[in-house]
């Protein structure tokens, strides 16, 4: 796929192929290898998420109970998804021995690892099995796969159910801020004037505000900070790179012939942004989103190794690395999140640069 | 009444540096089924033009003064005048417009079908399905070999002429009255020049549409044209029926172009005849007639100090010069200084 073929390489600069613009770049991507691992890795992530539940819980995948089935896992993604019958029945969370005890008829499929990210396993809570270690005595075992940390909580679990929480923050801010950047890049791009004036002072206003001093200021006055709460601030300060991108863009696809053309053959100006001009701006914003992922990860990160993230019960990467911080010998606490951190941000950026070189218009112009 | 008729257009750019007219006062007329030839060279206000006909001129150009009137079911309807989604329906609807550059005039990222059935649903109710089978049938048209493969490819798959082609295609998708086309060959090789004048000859007897040529070539001009506009510097100095027009030019303008082709060469050899100078920026066009400084009759002190107006000196035959039909008697000498 790579060199060891030219001929089949000057095969297709003969005749020119009948991808698209996005295939051609997507046939570009895949020559660059790092840029190629970079987007496995976010894949494997993204699976990782997901299955977040599945792969680490005290939570049964899904269980048959009183002669009714249930997915009890699902309360991971939300308390509310918890079934009611649970509660009732006083689990308090303790799936293994309860279900056994209260309905010998019962049976569960279990997740991969028997670990929770909000709490330690308690000893015979699992019929035989011991609870976590905690303090310095957690090390890395075949229990805890990545150590525990003080109050005996699973690193492993925490790692697996962090991979969710750091891809929501960078997708979801990043979604806010491209959602913002485009529209008001777009509109001051394509009409200029007083509307560009306008928009590019708001811009540089925003551009101005320290968003990590803003964070720091917003969870002084919230009175619960939630990684919602974060994104949001994340997004709304983060479109105006976006926004200038997008406009420096359409201020040079408006004169370009084809929009002249559409004009000339009636496409009001909202067809022709959304219709001619986003298309083709899109690729080159597509850069700065990617890496804004990566910073977007890493400012989450930060705060929660400085302590102002979510509180307590959470499972971001950044909470077990200020967790090391009161004892550096549970070298695990660093290791694997900062590992995590290091690897998520480095391949978030190869995307990045992969995509700016499969779709950077001068080696499109070379190929032709 | 003609199909199309401008009167006294005035088309302004405001830059920082001061107002700089472009088009400076000119009428035309186009009645339905011919073609006229608006002719001269480069920066002489052609495009500005067209680009006013269907308030394309972008800011900070605008038109200032005059009507441009399009005739639409027996009445004339003023498109200077006409608020801008009144006149979305005019483009691409009665009036068509196709460009000097057809490399960059398609979008890059959409298929030709894409792109053709979109100008037809701009102005016709038609489902995508309905618009590609009109898509289809355009390209057949405009004679595109292979068409149904061709609605699926991106213009980078395309030739230059073809190109043009898919832009003749686009510009007819809803038969329009009028085809405004700037310079359509002049990106294009000699061989495909050709052609393409021969197509939209064709499609102009076959539907019955006028055409606004904008052309610096006289050859295609001589081709195609039923009359002729000469511009200068923003005005329009010779209008005539195209046959009278190369068989008696009267402008020293237009007398300078017609020796200027590369086949009027004595023998079709020696250097190419030019006319000295350049055209004048629109920011400094010069008192009086804005040719004299590149005249050889240019004479003091009627030419330097007063406008010619356009004359009818035979019938259909219009001039702006002051010594028109005169200038046998008055051997050319060097220009006028001033």
């Amino acid at each position: 796929m790579t060199g060891g073929q030219p001929t089949a390489d000057n095969r297709r600069a003969a005749t020119p192929s009948p991808r698209g613009f996005w295939g051609e770049a997507w046939a570009r991507f895949q020559r660059m290898p790092l840029a190629m691992a970079g987007l496995v890795f976010v894949g494997l992530m993204a699976v990782v998420a997901l299955l977040a539940p599945a792969i680490a819980g005290t939570k049964p995948i899904v269980c048959r109970y009183k002669g009714q089935i249930y997915f009890p896992c699902l309360a991971y993604y939300g308390r509310s998804l918890e079934p009611v019958v649970f509660s009732q029945d006083k689990f308090r969370g303790e799936y293994p021995r309860n279900l056994r005890e209260k309905d010998p008829e019962s049976w569960a499929v279990w997740p991969l690892v028997f670990q929770d990210p909000y709490r330690a396993v308690r000893p015979d809570e699992w019929p035989g099995r011991p609870g976590n270690p905690a303090r310095d005595q957690g090390r890395p075992g075949r229990l805890n796969l990545m150590g525990t940390n003080q109050n005996g909580v699973d690193v492993f679990a925490k790692m697996v159910h962090g991979t969710l929480v750091a891809l929501l923050v960078g997708f979801v801010s990043m979604g806010i801020a491209a959602t913002i950047g485009v529209t008001v890049g777009s509109l001051a791009g394509y009409f200029g004037g007083w509307v560009d004036a306008v928009i590019s002072r708001i811009t540089e206003v925003v551009m101005c505000i320290p968003t990590l001093v803003l964070i720091l200021a917003l969870l002084a006055i919230v009175e619960k900070p939630t990684i919602w709460k974060m994104m949001a601030v994340l997004g709304l300060t983060g479109w105006p790179g976006i926004s200038r991108l997008m406009r420096a863009e359409l201020l040079r696809l408006r004169s370009a012939e084809f929009v002249t053309a559409a004009r000339a053959v009636g496409a009001s100006p909202g067809r022709i942004i959304l219709r001619h001009l986003l298309p083709n701006a899109l690729a080159p914003v597509m850069v700065p989103i990617t890496f804004g992922i990566a910073a977007a990860i890493l400012t989450e990160s930060g705060l929660s190794f400085l302590g102002f993230g979510q509180p307590p019960p959470s499972a971001s990467w950044g909470s077990l690395l200020n967790d090391a911080r009161s004892n550096l010998k549970m070298w695990w606490l660093v290791f694997f999140p900062g590992a995590a951190i290091f690897l998520t941000v480095l391949a978030f950026n190869l995307v990045g640069e992969g995509l700016q070189k499969a779709t950077d218009p001068r080696l499109r112009e070379a190929r032709k | 009444m003609p199909l199309l008729e401008i009167q006294d257009l005035v088309t302004a750019f405001h830059t920082p540096a001061g107002r700089v007219t472009a088009v400076d006062g000119i009428s035309l007329s186009i009645e339905r089924g011919m073609t006229l030839g608006l002719v001269g060279e480069s920066g002489c206000g052609k495009s500005v033009t067209a680009m006013s006909v269907l308030g394309l001129v972008a800011a900070p150009g605008r038109v200032e003064r005059g009507r441009i009137l399009l005739e639409i079911d027996g009445d004339p309807v003023n498109l200077a005048t006409l608020p801008e989604s009144r006149l979305r329906r005019m483009r691409g609807g009665r009036v068509g417009m196709i460009f000097q550059e057809p490399m960059t005039s398609l979008n890059p990222v959409f298929t030709i079908g894409n792109q053709v059935a979109e100008a037809v649903r701009l102005h016709r109710r038609a489902s995508w399905r309905e618009a590609r089978a009109r898509a289809l049938e355009l390209l057949r048209l405009v004679r595109i070999a292979d068409p149904e493969r061709r609605l699926d490819e991106y213009p980078h798959q395309l030739s230059g002429g073809m190109r043009q082609r898919i832009m003749i295609a686009i510009a007819l998708a809803c038969e329009p009255e009028l085809l405004i086309a700037d310079e359509p060959t002049t990106a294009l090789d000699v061989t495909i020049q050709a052609q393409i004048l021969e197509l939209l000859a064709d499609l102009r007897r076959r539907l019955g549409m006028a055409i606004l040529l904008i052309t610096h070539d006289l050859g295609v001009v001589a081709e195609t044209c039923d009359e002729v506009a000469v511009m200068y510097a923003g005005k329009i100095v010779e209008r005539a029926p195209a046959v009278e027009l190369f068989a008696n030019p009267l402008h020293p303008y237009t007398i300078g172009l017609l020796a200027a082709r590369p086949e009027h060469r004595a023998g079709g050899k020696g250097p190419l005849a030019a006319i000295p100078g350049m055209v004048p920026q629109p920011r400094d066009f010069p008192a009086g007639c804005r040719f004299h400084p590149r005249c050889g009759h240019a004479r003091k002190p009627w030419c330097m100090a007063e406008q010619p107006q356009l004359r009818e000196l035979s019938p259909g035959h219009f001039v702006a010069c002051h010594f028109a039909g005169e200038l046998d008697a008055a051997r050319p000498t060097e220009p006028a200084d001033r």
